[in-house]
């Protein structure tokens, strides 16, 4: 994720719940938080085949993405979502893995602002 | 100012908790989080005082906020207590069950600030500082607000999502 999407992505947000951006921080990390957390038990549930954890892991990835506007993870968490609601089970690890690429991207960027 | 009002948020995702905690922080309210029904049932009574009023989020991972709504309702103290819903969207079916459990009011997610506190304002009468009603909350329309809970019936009860959000286009895990 480059700085412009990351400083977009504050703005939208701050206007949304009424914070200044810079007050972010907390609500970042507790996001950053959460999202490690629910990736790691979606590669857990995908590996043993528990479609409805996936199914629910992902659901609620879908709501937290939506809520704090970032919608490179909330794409491929409704992708995945919607697959899984219609019982279709084919191609859903790179959803997966794409979610996972784009959190990586928003937590580097998150650091690098932070850390600066 | 009057006696600060107990709030229990019954939501198992700690990233939303803490948005509704930052929109919470200028009103003149004390915050308890519940993730599950064991959780709920703790908080909903602590120093010796029932909570003035519940926000249950429906799609809870492991269960649905509808049921835990009933449960609540099971127990006589708790009949009147206020609740508001938080959804993605809503059904006949679901505003039809949820009006039974009388649920005081509807939020839809991604929640908005003014919609929040506005909600809250009418279910438990708390002041807000005047410079959170900077909008109106057009957008949430179709949801139906504390006045409106009792007026639904078959013909309007079907709520579809209209703003622009992606999350709308979803179909409620609880209507499932």
């Amino acid at each position: 994720m480059t700085e412009e999407r990351l400083l977009q992505l504050m703005k939208d947000l701050s206007a949304e719940i009424g914070i200044p951006p810079n007050d972010l921080f907390e609500l970042f990390e507790t996001f950053i938080d959460e999202m490690t957390d629910e990736i790691f038990k979606l590669k857990i549930a995908y590996q043993k085949g528990n479609f409805l954890d996936l199914k629910n892991i992902s659901h609620n990835i879908k709501g937290v993405c939506a809520f704090m506007k970032f919608d490179e993870m909330f794409v491929e968490a409704k992708a995945l979502n919607d697959k899984l609601k219609a019982e279709e089970f084919e191609e859903l690890y790179p959803h997966i893995e794409t979610m996972n690429i784009a959190f990586i991207g928003f937590k580097t960027a998150f650091v690098d602002y932070f850390n600066r | 100012m009057g006696e600060m009002k107990r709030i229990l948020i019954v939501e198992d995702s700690p990233t939303i908790i803490e948005v509704m905690r930052i929109m919470l922080k200028e009103m003149n309210v004390k915050i308890q989080t519940a993730g599950s029904e064991f959780g709920m049932f703790q908080s909903i009574e602590s120093f010796g005082k029932t909570v003035d009023l519940v926000i249950m989020d429906i799609t809870l991972k492991s269960e649905n906020g509808l049921d835990l709504i009933e449960k609540i309702r099971l127990n006589s103290n708790y009949t009147e207590l206020p609740v508001i819903v938080v959804t993605e969207h809503a059904q006949k079916d679901f505003i039809l069950r949820a009006k039974d459990l009388n649920v005081k009011s509807f939020i839809r997610k991604p929640i908005e600030k003014e919609v929040f506190i506005s909600r809250l304002v009418e279910a438990i009468g708390i002041e807000p500082l005047p410079s959170l009603f900077k909008q109106t909350d057009e957008n949430q329309d179709d949801l139906p607000s504390e006045h409106e809970t009792s007026d639904v019936d078959d013909s309007e009860a079907e709520v579809e999502a209209t703003d622009n959000n992606a999350s709308d286009e979803e179909t409620p895990e609880a209507d499932e």
